[in-house]
């Protein structure tokens, strides 16, 4: 018995040596991801390319940048309301958010360097679409990489921008000794390209010429980008472009060129005459609105909600101004007989909570989605520049403001306004419809430069902010270059007073 | 023709017989303590050299000098003793210890070479003391064992592993963790749920180049070898051994604030809760203890079942075991059952063994070192006093902050509603298998051919689940995790091996190759909509187009790595005084770039006998001296497994696409170690006193480290890559020595410290701050970079910041950071001592961590003014208040006020950095063996009955549960060492 099974041992012995043959460099050494894909080789298809793109887009989702973490991110969802006047620090905050929310942010602080990374991290894709697109076009798919090429160019456009508006000290557009940022046109691995800071004029042709190759290429493409028929509008198509080129030229102050951008996004997308049904459903994914591009959170995949409310337990760290809004629902700018008041605003718990991006349907559990660009915004845009041309003009802001409001606002009566009085009326007007939308920090920074916090900073009872008040002249109007940017490129000048 | 000449070359080299001008015989018979118990393979030795084994009846018969007074008798498993020959024929008992330091063999994992031959640092850790103690996972009784070896507990969940650290930490982006090595293959490190220490017959850790250097390629951060137990020759004996305790809650240092006191402070701070008089007046007296509410007395079951016996052709040790621990917060313990069987086989010129080990466990956890309003471990601190677990009116679980919200009312979860409406299993699935096959040349004398292979597998099955009562469960109506995950492990080592004696020159030779490979998958998912009552996958709703919500997640993956290897090991003696020790191997790993995955290696030890020289016979008092160095290089492959630039999936409105996950580096290449190891072991008054000193000088070299990039090129912030340096130098010294020695009565002292001093020599940039800490060149990692902390200005109450010029400030600013301790302690050790009296033991060991600071973000939750919606520490009830208040807490206010400027609450400040050294009482065990006599009617072979308690006593600064934490931060959150006590019985037939 013994012996039969020491030669069952020895045969046994005999296959493991030729096992041990077979060990070669191949199994143990040169082993490649079987779950993620070289990019060495890789993208090798047109199909591959466009995956990359929606790397891109898959980007704009991150908790710094379009989403939101604990208490943090939301870099340009709802951080620019909190640090600006529309939101005050409640007493159930967990206090995640106090560098951003009081300005006490240094060159160490976390959520800057995220602030940082997370745009160029949707530049990169889009670069590596734009490096490789070219490679798989042939005549039969011009068109389809007409689609994908103008996509990447109006994203890395409208990432650069993000950029520009926290981190550059001014937003002149033919300063040329003012800095931007380096505009990154290439994917690049390697410790020793530093690139330096380019002045806001390079910055701003930068942009401009990016975002007008989109708006040419996506007039030419093979297929619709978003389905007329859908509820949501996921992707950067024609009526998008324009939108960023009319955001763009309102910050460079170029006012007729940002009247003619939203002119056209506005006739590709017409302001609907919507009903509060249809204007919440826009926040909720139940109805498309007044959308023009939306940042898509799938199940799972979190939403902007919890920088401010907590939705999955109803936690409010953020809290509406009163000068916003109030439970009563009859002071402040937005009043419940305005559709935007029961989109973006609950009473729960007797106080009112920002509950905009609570959920879709009538879930509250965080999952919403983004609207990033609407219809709007443009006729508020195109209001602005043409006061700001003024003279006759003013009659067609007016004309804007007034559409709008009566879009808006229940038995709306149309205003007659000019002058100082129609630009503030407008400038309210911004307030109320891209309320916690990731605007109002960057337009007091390109208007007022002065934030007096309202009533609740300062209030024990309300609120723990200690910091109500940002003048002109303080340095906080811009992000400091994170420390860790630094230490790996020299080039990177800082920002006065860091 | 070269094989030809060699084989001519020994045989000639054969014929030559060592032999002593004039000798006598000796004949004898080595037992156990108990007189009878043979003790076959005990190595009967004169003046250090081995000349005879006891046989299978333990008798033995020696030819030594006429003149010779004494012989030396070892044996693994006991202690060393040195016999005067009274007569020709003798009986040596044997007792058993573990406890030497030098006249033992040493099992490197490949080999056992006799410790007096080596050059290597080696520590042998007392596998009984591993045995009796009752961790699910034996790592954690390996804390103060040995000198250089630093383990700390970070959890007390049971099963949870240590951290062990050897000679210091030398990489900074790589792994620190060491390599473990069973029965010759690699297991997983720090995952010991599943393996049973009670079949550890030693545990050994190489320390320097020489000693690590078998495993060279990944023996940078150091190499623990378990070897289990082994069948002994004889008739077969059976063990039963069973250990039944409690564990309970140590002693908590952070104290939080009673209800009335809680009350009062929110009172004075504006009542947010806006209670009435009433109220308030009511909540003052209800003092509800959460602690109380969650925490338990655990209670430890212990089982195994073990046999051993054989033929010479034949050994085998087989064994079962059962674990049952309770863990001190209720719902969570460590149910464990492990089988083993060893079998060794000696059939004429073959030698082979099998062995096998199975174990499945079920660990229930709860979450812990996180800062989740969420956790229950987090609950017992934070929920206010006043709140209880259970609304006494109606039974059911108390909502305050209103019906169906989970919460209390300030909005923190109900940690007893997070703690038993949840659950958190993990069952894991071990099995290692080891075997071996060797074949002595039965024409070359010495050579034989060496073939080891075995598999680790582990497979994870884990659960979690989210109850849709709770805070975190209501909107998406509960969540079911369900994770699935194996690795397969293969380790192969085939060596040829000469091993001779001849005249004064011993040679002992091996040439190997050996691969390793890893292998892991995993995949889950992860479901929503507990609407039928059901906690299990029956209860998930799957959800749909219409009901987004309850569209459940899936993922998987998987990944690999492997290492191929050549080396060659050879030891040679002359005369029984000089020995050399040399290794070179050549590693190939799938974890660098293509450009550098192979990498040389290579050690030389030397090693002198200073007592057998002739000019040292006179000297009477020294048994042994040995001075030993030793040099080497091993590597380091703890990086990531794929150095390509790789895409990673993504999905954007339901599409799947790529995204870059990884920048890769593909001249990524081996983080290396160069250590260089003196060492002097000594033993002396008749072996009394005995101990080693070692000095080290280890310098990790080609550190991985992220080289910082601008984000602006590729999103990525930096690439691994090679930089810098990092030094750990230190003394170790161990000591052991009989106080008293007597045939009745023995009182041993051991003791082991260890200095290392940890230095950052090379970085790519001086002074890189990460958050708390700093790299800066000069310093130890883990350094702490704070502002000091001041006090309170009296006058406004502000806070107040020492400056860079020492200077005081009200306007903290992080310019002023200086650098402070490490959290990596650099004294440690531990000191034990037994007592031996009539059949009764007393044993005790105390560890000690010291000069070791560490930041209690724990503290910090509970002092942030904000934070006053929930409880706080008691300090803060000596906050300022008024001008000329004396108090070192600030005002809670950050605003500026007319007495002051703004006060923002600071946390990268001194206030606090604590002192987190420690000595605590590891281990205490009275135990009682009973005499042969009086069990040997019973049939019993042996009998022992022992009572022991775990970390008892601890004496520390630090405020918090336990002081054993590790990282440089106690997050929050912490699950505490257990404080332990069992009985046991051990009982042998």
């Amino acid at each position: 018995m013994l012996k039969i099974l020491i030669r069952y041992i020895l045969i046994g012995f005999t296959g493991i040596s030729l096992l041990f043959q077979s060990c070669s460099k191949n199994d143990l050494v040169d082993l490649t991801p079987e779950f993620s894909l070289d990019a060495l080789t890789n993208p090798s298809s047109m199909k591959q390319v466009e995956e990359v793109l929606l790397g891109a887009y898959a980007g704009f989702r991150s908790a710094n940048y379009y989403g939101s973490g604990s208490g943090t991110g939301g870099g340009w969802a709802m951080m620019p309301d909190v640090m600006s006047d529309n939101l005050y620090e409640t007493l159930e905050t967990l206090a995640n958010s106090r560098a951003m929310a009081d300005w006490l942010y240094q060159t160490n602080t976390g959520q800057v360097a995220s602030f940082y990374s997370s745009p160029y991290v949707v530049i990169a894709n889009a670069n590596i679409v734009l490096r490789d697109v070219d490679k798989f076009t042939t005549p039969a798919n011009q068109l389809q990489a007409n689609r994908i090429k103008g996509q990447a160019f109006a994203i890395r456009a409208l990432a650069h921008f993000d950029l520009f508006r926290y981190f550059a000290v001014k937003y002149d557009r033919n300063s040329t000794t003012d800095l931007a940022l380096a505009y990154t046109k290439d994917f690049t691995v390697s410790p020793l390209v530093k690139p330096p800071r380019i002045s806001n004029k390079e910055y701003y042709d930068a942009m401009f010429a990016d975002i007008a190759q989109a708006v040419t290429l996506l007039a030419n493409v093979d297929k619709v980008i978003n389905p007329s028929a859908g509820i949501t509008r996921p992707f950067i198509d024609r009526a998008g472009a324009y939108g960023i080129q009319a955001r763009i030229n309102l910050y460079a102050g170029q006012w007729a060129e940002a009247a003619t951008a939203a002119t056209n996004a506005i006739n590709l997308r017409p302001l609907p005459a919507i009903n509060q049904t249809a204007f919440s459903g826009m926040y909720n994914q139940t109805s498309v609105g007044d959308m023009i591009w939306n940042v898509q959170f799938e199940s799972g995949q979190s939403g902007p909600t919890f920088l401010v409310f907590f939705a999955t337990n109803n936690r409010s760290y953020f809290r509406p101004a009163p000068e916003i809004a109030t439970v009563a629902g009859n002071t402040g700018l937005i009043q419940s007989n305005d559709v935007r008041y029961s989109a973006f605003f609950t009473s729960i718990g007797g106080r009112l909570a920002v509950t905009k991006y609570k959920g879709k349907g009538t879930v509250s559990d965080g999952n919403a989605n983004f609207i990033a660009i609407r219809t709007g915004e443009m006729y508020l845009i195109r209001a602005e520049a043409n006061a700001r041309i003024g003279g006759a003009n003013e009659v067609q802001a007016l004309a804007d403001y007034n559409a709008l409001r009566t879009a808006r606002i229940t038995g709306y009566v149309p205003e007659v306004l000019t002058g100082t009085a129609l630009l503030s009326a407008i400038a309210d007007e911004r307030r109320r419809e891209l309320f916690a939308e990731g605007h109002r920090f960057f337009d007091l920074k390109r208007t007022t430069r002065t934030i007096n916090r309202g009533i609740a900073c300062g209030n024990t009872a309300l609120s723990v902010s200690g910091d109500c008040t940002l003048n002109p002249t303080d340095r906080e109007w811009a992000l400091p270059i994170p420390e860790g940017v630094r230490n790996a490129n020299e080039n990177m000048v800082q920002n006065t007073g860091y | 023709m070269r094989k030809l000449r060699i084989l001519s070359l020994t045989v000639l080299l054969f014929s030559v017989q060592l032999v002593w001008a004039q000798t006598k015989t000796v004949t004898g018979k080595v037992t156990e303590l108990n007189g009878t118990t043979p003790v076959p393979g005990a190595t009967i030795s004169f003046k250090g050299r081995a000349l005879a084994i006891a046989n299978v009846t333990g008798e033995f018969s020696v030819a030594i000098p006429v003149d010779a007074k004494t012989i030396q008798v070892s044996a693994i498993g006991y202690n060393d003793q040195e016999v005067n020959i009274t007569g020709s024929s003798l009986t040596i008992s044997l007792s058993p210890g573990e406890n030497k330091l030098i006249s033992e063999v040493v099992v490197t994992g490949y080999s056992t070479i006799q410790r007096k031959k080596f050059a290597g640092a080696i520590a042998n850790v007392s596998a009984p003391e591993i045995r009796k103690q009752p961790f699910g996972s034996f790592d954690q009784a390996l804390q103060g064992q040995a000198a250089g070896v630093s383990v700390l507990a970070n959890s007390g969940q049971p099963g949870a592993n240590a951290v062990v650290r050897i000679r210091g930490i030398g990489s900074i982006n790589g792994s620190n963790v060491p390599l473990y090595i069973m029965d010759g293959i690699e297991i997983s490190a720090a995952d010991f749920a599943s393996i049973n220490q009670g079949d550890f017959e030693r545990v050994e850790i190489l320390k320097d180049a020489v000693a690590t250097a078998m495993y060279g390629s990944r023996g940078a951060n150091g190499v623990i070898v378990i070897s289990t137990r082994k069948g002994r020759v004889g008739q077969i004996q059976l063990n039963y051994d069973a250990q039944i305790g409690f564990s309970k809650l140590p002693e908590d240092r952070l104290i939080v604030m009673n209800s009335k006191e809680k009350i009062d402070y929110e009172l004075q701070r504006g009542n947010p809760y806006g209670w009435t008089p009433a109220q308030a007046d009511s909540l003052r007296r209800v003092n509800f203890n959460w602690r109380d509410a969650l925490f338990q007395t655990g209670v430890t079951h212990q089982h195994q079942i073990s046999a051993t016996g054989g033929s010479t052709a034949t050994r085998f040790f087989a064994s079962l075991s059962y674990m049952n621990q309770d863990g001190i917060v209720k719902t969570t313990g460590l149910k464990r059952y492990t089988a083993r069987i060893n079998v060794d086989n000696t059939i004429k010129n073959w030698r082979f063994g099998v062995n096998l080990q199975g174990g499945y466990s079920k660990r229930i956890n709860t979450g812990e070192a996180n800062t989740f309003l969420s956790t229950p471990l987090n609950a017992i601190r934070w929920s206010n006093p006043y709140e209880r677990d259970i609304d006494p009116r109606t039974g059911d679980y108390q909502e305050t902050a209103g019906p169906n919200t989970g919460q209390l009312t300030s909005g923190q979860p109900n940690g007893a509603m997070e703690l038993f409406l949840n659950y958190n299993n993990n069952l894991q699935i071990k099995g290692i298998a080891t075997s071996y096959l060797e074949f002595h040349f039965p024409f070359v004398k010495g050579l034989y051919a060496r073939t080891n292979w075995g598999i680790d597998y582990t497979q994870n099955e884990a659960a979690g689940f989210t109850s849709p009562r709770t805070s975190v469960g209501i909107a998406r109506q509960g969540i079911l995790t369900r994770t699935f995950g194996r690795n397969l492990r293969y380790t192969g080592t085939t060596s040829l091996n000469f091993k001779r004696d001849f005249d004064k020159h011993e040679i002992e030779a091996g040439l190997y190759f050996e691969a390793v490979k890893n292998d892991s998958r995993n995949f889950g998912f992860t479901g929503y909509g507990f609407t039928n009552g059901f906690t299990n996958e029956t209860g998930i709703t799957a959800g749909s187009a219409t009901n987004p919500n309850y569209i459940p997640a899936v993922t998987g993956g998987g990944t690999q790595n492997g290492i191929q290897s050549y080396f060659a090991i050879i030891n040679y003696g002359y005369d029984n005084r000089y020995y050399i020790n040399l290794v070179g191997r050549r590693d190939g790993s799938s974890r660098f770039g293509f450009n550098n995955r192979y990498a040389n290696f290579g050690s030389v030890g030397l090693t002198w006998a200073v007592t057998q020289e002739s000019f040292m016979q006179s000297i009477n008092f020294l048994d042994d001296l040995k001075l030993r160095a030793s040099i080497g290089t091993n590597g380091n492959n703890g990086a990531a497994d794929y150095p390509i630039p790789i895409f990673g999936r993504v999905s954007y409105a339901g599409i799947s696409g790529w995204a870059p996950s990884s920048p890769g580096n593909l001249d990524l290449k081996w983080e290396t170690n160069r250590t260089i190891n003196l060492g002097i072991d000594f033993s002396m008054l008749k072996r009394r006193l005995s101990g080693t000193i070692e000095l080290y000088d280890r310098e990790t070299r080609n550190l991985f480290y992220g080289i910082p990039i601008d984000n602006s090129l590729s999103g990525f912030g930096s690439i691994d890559g090679n930089i810098g340096k990092v030094k750990n130098r230190g003394i170790e010294i161990m000591l052991r020595g009989d106080v008293i020695k007597t045939k009745s009565f023995r009182w041993e002292l051991s003791g082991n410290i260890t200095y290392n001093q940890n230095r950052v020599s090379q970085i790519l940039r001086d002074s890189t701050i990460t958050g708390i800490t700093i790299l800066a060149k000069g310093k130890p990692l883990n350094s702490f970079y704070l502002v000091e902390y001041a006090g309170v200005d009296p006058a406004n109450g502000n806070a107040k910041y020492v400056k860079r010029d020492k200077s005081t400030t009200l306007a903290f600013s992080a310019n002023d950071k200086v650098i402070w301790g490490t959290s990596d302690a650099p004294w440690y050790g531990g000191i034990s001592t037994l007592v031996e009296f009539m059949g009764f033991d007393l044993s005790a060991q105390v560890n000690f961590f010291l000069n070791r600071e560490l930041y209690n973000n724990d503290r910090n939750n509970l002092t942030n003014p904000t934070y006053f919606f929930d409880n706080m520490h008691v300090e803060i009830l000596k906050e300022w208040r008024n001008p000329g208040d004396i108090t070192d807490v600030p005002r809670p206010s950050s605003g500026a006020t007319a007495l002051g400027p703004a006060n923002a609450y600071q946390t990268q400040t001194t206030r606090f950095l604590e002192d987190a050294s420690f000595w605590r009482l590891r281990n205490i065990t009275l135990g009682y063996n009973f005499p042969a006599s009086i069990i040997s009617k019973a049939k019993i072979r042996s009998a022992r009955i022992f009572v022991q308690g775990q970390n008892w006593w601890t004496a520390t600064k630090y405020k918090s549960f336990d002081p054993e934490a590790t990282g440089t931060s106690l997050v929050g959150a912490q699950y505490p060492a257990l404080v332990q006590t069992t009985v046991g019985l051990s009982i042998g037939f």
